[in-house]
């Protein structure tokens, strides 16, 4: 389904709301025709403002929003081929199930025979057969999603956004949604843009991923690549957990990097291809993921090796986070999979080393 | 909550003071009322309650029931007149920015600060012949004949030969405007309160699904809308049916309503079992028109959950 043919070009989007505020500040985006594309950032950062212009309730105050290659910055929102599921869902009250889903086709002239088929088609595609009579109030907000979501694929739009579409359901029924949303997706084979700030929801259901930061965008990249690849130090903070190191450039070599930093010690690097050869003396951030730390066993040769204790541990089921405190002060997340001795060893430990591998030490411009 | 519900004599303390002032000054007097309009006049002052039923049969009489009716008619027309009016008033309102809808509130609540009947008496100076709708119209008169003599057409008096005032006052318009005037904030109120409550993600997710302005104002706005149409119909409809000041006041012979029959018997006709025969013929006609609404309202919900 899915090609590198754009669907959505945004380029040079800027909004701004009175003298003061940018919500959404110069970005450039490419959407591909069939892909799963999540807007991630905390809250405020403007991925509701961005979906907003996408869907036309707002116009930007610069650049241009293409659909296919038309410019369509200036296009009322009810002549965009493009639909919106509302983060409140927005599922008209006075209107049945059936209404309700039926609502755009009747608005766009279909005959009368072909919205009861193409309304129950949709209605089975987010399993809600036999729904179809029931007035809003008495379905659950799961159910009544289910609705917002029929209603806007009945009408098979180029590009579906969804706006925090999981924000108000609880953690069980969310996760079941994550499945069923890709599978629909992939099942319908239309564009979703979905904008949320749960990292985990846009790791685990997204072919791409942008990352914006007040008004801006960061890094636009599939799940793994933002995961293991983090572009700076704000993405690979807000993706996933992560330990965080100052360090200086001693020397440059070519593409290595002596770097000297108190909590790693002396490291050599490469210089990754994206960023400017640091000048020497300059501060940069160095960063490990908590679960490519090792407790104890041997050392490699191309390993770094931090002696520290253990001062506090959190437990998770699978998982277990340690919290080990450098010689230095620094305190330094390790997770480790549980196993049946790991922690009562571990907690024993009073001073001990941690491990890691010198690839798994990411250099972060700042 | 429950403990309280416990206490059944903090409930009696805090619920017989209004209790017995609704008694005294509206159950006692309305029985009163009541009673009179089945009693026959007796010398000036004095009415004998002899139960006769003369004066309901009195106010069946064709001359009244063609008051009444226009009386309701004229209440209707007043309601629905309010109601388009209105109802764009509210929703400019709902939408007006946040920093001037309270001034835009206080416009719509201004009259109330008035006495009606001053109000009523400065729209006298308005309509009238030498009121200041006429001046205005008689300044745009000479505006155009100034232009139309500049143009060289002077000559044919293509506007008449002087200005003729519009008869606005002493009628069946002045009155319906004097209503109209009067109710609107009535309507304007509880319609501007239905549309503060209405998800603005409801208009756009119409506008999103295709629907033009005009369509998703008819199928989401109005729909959404309902409770406040309904309290905002009955707030105007039931006062409209038993004005009195209005029709008095800035209507002509013609324009008598059914509360100024009424007020008649009480005050110059003297005949008080005839006008409480009326009064209460017209809270009937209310009850039953209020009766009516809440059935249909019933019969609507239960079709839909059929
Ligand atoms: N209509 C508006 N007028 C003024 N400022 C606005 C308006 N809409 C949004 N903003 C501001 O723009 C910024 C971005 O808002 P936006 O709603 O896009 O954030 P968001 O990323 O969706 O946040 P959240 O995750 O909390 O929903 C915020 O600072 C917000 O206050
Ligand atoms: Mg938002």
């Amino acid at each position: 389904m899915q090609n590198d043919k754009p669907i959505l070009s945004i380029s040079g989007v800027t909004k701004r709301f009175g003298a003061s505020v940018t919500a959404v500040d110069d970005v450039s985006l490419d959407i591909r025709e069939g892909e799963f594309f999540a807007l991630l950032g905390p809250s405020g950062c403007g991925k509701t403002t961005l979906l907003r212009m996408i869907a036309g309730f707002e116009v930007p105050s610069e650049g241009a929003i293409l659909l296919e290659g038309a410019d369509i910055s200036a296009t009322p929102p009810n002549r965009r081929p493009i639909n919106m599921v509302f983060q409140s869902y927005a599922v008209f009250p006075h209107m049945s199930v059936f209404d309700n889903v039926a609502y755009g086709l009747k608005v766009a002239g279909t005959p009368r025979g072909e919205i009861r088929a193409k309304v129950e088609e949709a209605l089975s595609l987010v399993k809600l057969d036999g729904f179809a009579a029931r007035k809003p109030d008495q379905l659950s907000g799961g159910q009544r999603q289910r609705v917002a979501l029929a209603r806007a694929l009945v009408k098979r739009p180029k590009i579906l956004l969804l706006d925090e579409p999981l924000s108000a359901l609880d953690a069980k029924l969310r996760e079941a949604m994550q499945l069923e949303l890709t599978r629909l997706q992939k099942s319908v084979g239309i564009t979703f843009i979905i904008v949320t700030h749960d990292q985990g929801e846009a790791l685990s259901m997204a072919d791409r991923i942008a990352v914006m930061e007040a008004g801006r965008v960061r890094q636009v990249a599939e799940p793994e690549v933002l995961y293991s690849r983090p572009n700076c130090r704000f993405v690979a903070d807000f993706i996933g957990k992560i330990n965080l190191f100052m360090a200086r450039v001693v020397r440059a070599e070519g593409d290595l990097l002596h770097l000297e930093s108190d909590a790693l010690g002396h490291v050599d690097l490469p210089c990754p291809e994206a960023m400017a050869h640091p000048a020497p003396g300059s501060q940069i951030t160095l960063a490990v993921r908590p679960e490519n730390f090792r407790l104890g066993g041997e050392a490699g040769a191309d390993d770094l090796h931090i002696p520290g204790r253990i001062t506090d541990h959190a437990y998770f089921g699978g998982h277990s986070s340690l919290f080990v405190e450098d010689k230095a002060g620094n305190s330094i997340t390790v997770s480790v999979q549980n196993g049946p001795s790991m922690l009562s060893e571990a907690d024993k430990c009073d001073s001990l080393h941690i491990f890691c591998s010198k690839k798994d030490v990411l250099i972060l411009p700042e | 909550m429950d403990s309280w519900r416990r206490s059944p004599l903090f409930f009696w303390i805090i619920g017989l003071p209004p209790v017995g002032w609704l008694a005294i000054f509206f159950l006692l007097p309305l029985s009163l009322i009541w009673l009179i309009s089945f009693g026959e006049k007796q010398g000036i002052v004095d009415v004998a309650l002899t139960w006769t039923l003369d004066n309901y049969a009195r106010a069946m009489e064709s001359i009244y029931l063609e008051i009444l009716l226009k009386s309701i008619v004229m209440a209707v027309a007043i309601t629905v007149i309010c109601l388009v009016v209105a109802f764009p008033v509210a929703l400019l309102i709902s939408f007006a920015p946040r920093r001037v809808k309270p001034w835009l509130l206080l416009l719509i609540v201004l009259p109330f600060w008035t006495n009606l009947l001053i109000r009523t008496y400065a729209l006298i100076a308005v309509l009238r012949v030498r009121g200041y709708i006429n001046f205005s119209l008689e300044w745009l008169w000479t505006q155009a004949n100034a232009a139309l003599s500049f143009a060289g057409l002077g000559q044919y008096q293509l506007l008449g030969a002087r200005f003729e005032p519009l008869e606005l006052l002493y009628n069946n318009f002045a009155v319906a405007f004097g209503l109209v005037y009067v109710f609107l904030p009535f309507m304007v109120l509880p319609l501007y309160a239905a549309l503060e409550r209405l998800d603005r993600s409801m208009i756009e997710a119409s506008l999103d699904l295709g629907a033009g302005q005009v369509r998703t104002f008819f199928s989401v706005v109005v729909p959404m809308a309902a409770s406040g149409i309904v309290s905002g119909v009955i707030i105007t409809f039931i006062p409209a049916l038993g004005s009195f000041l209005q029709p008095e006041l800035l209507g002509g012979t013609d324009s008598q309503l059914i509360a100024n029959v009424i007020e008649r018997q009480f005050k110059s006709a003297n005949d008080w079992p005839f006008g409480a025969a009326l009064s209460f013929i017209l809270m009937y006609l209310t009850f039953f028109a209020l009766a009516l609404r809440s059935l249909l309202a019933k019969g609507k919900s239960a079709m839909e959950a059929a």
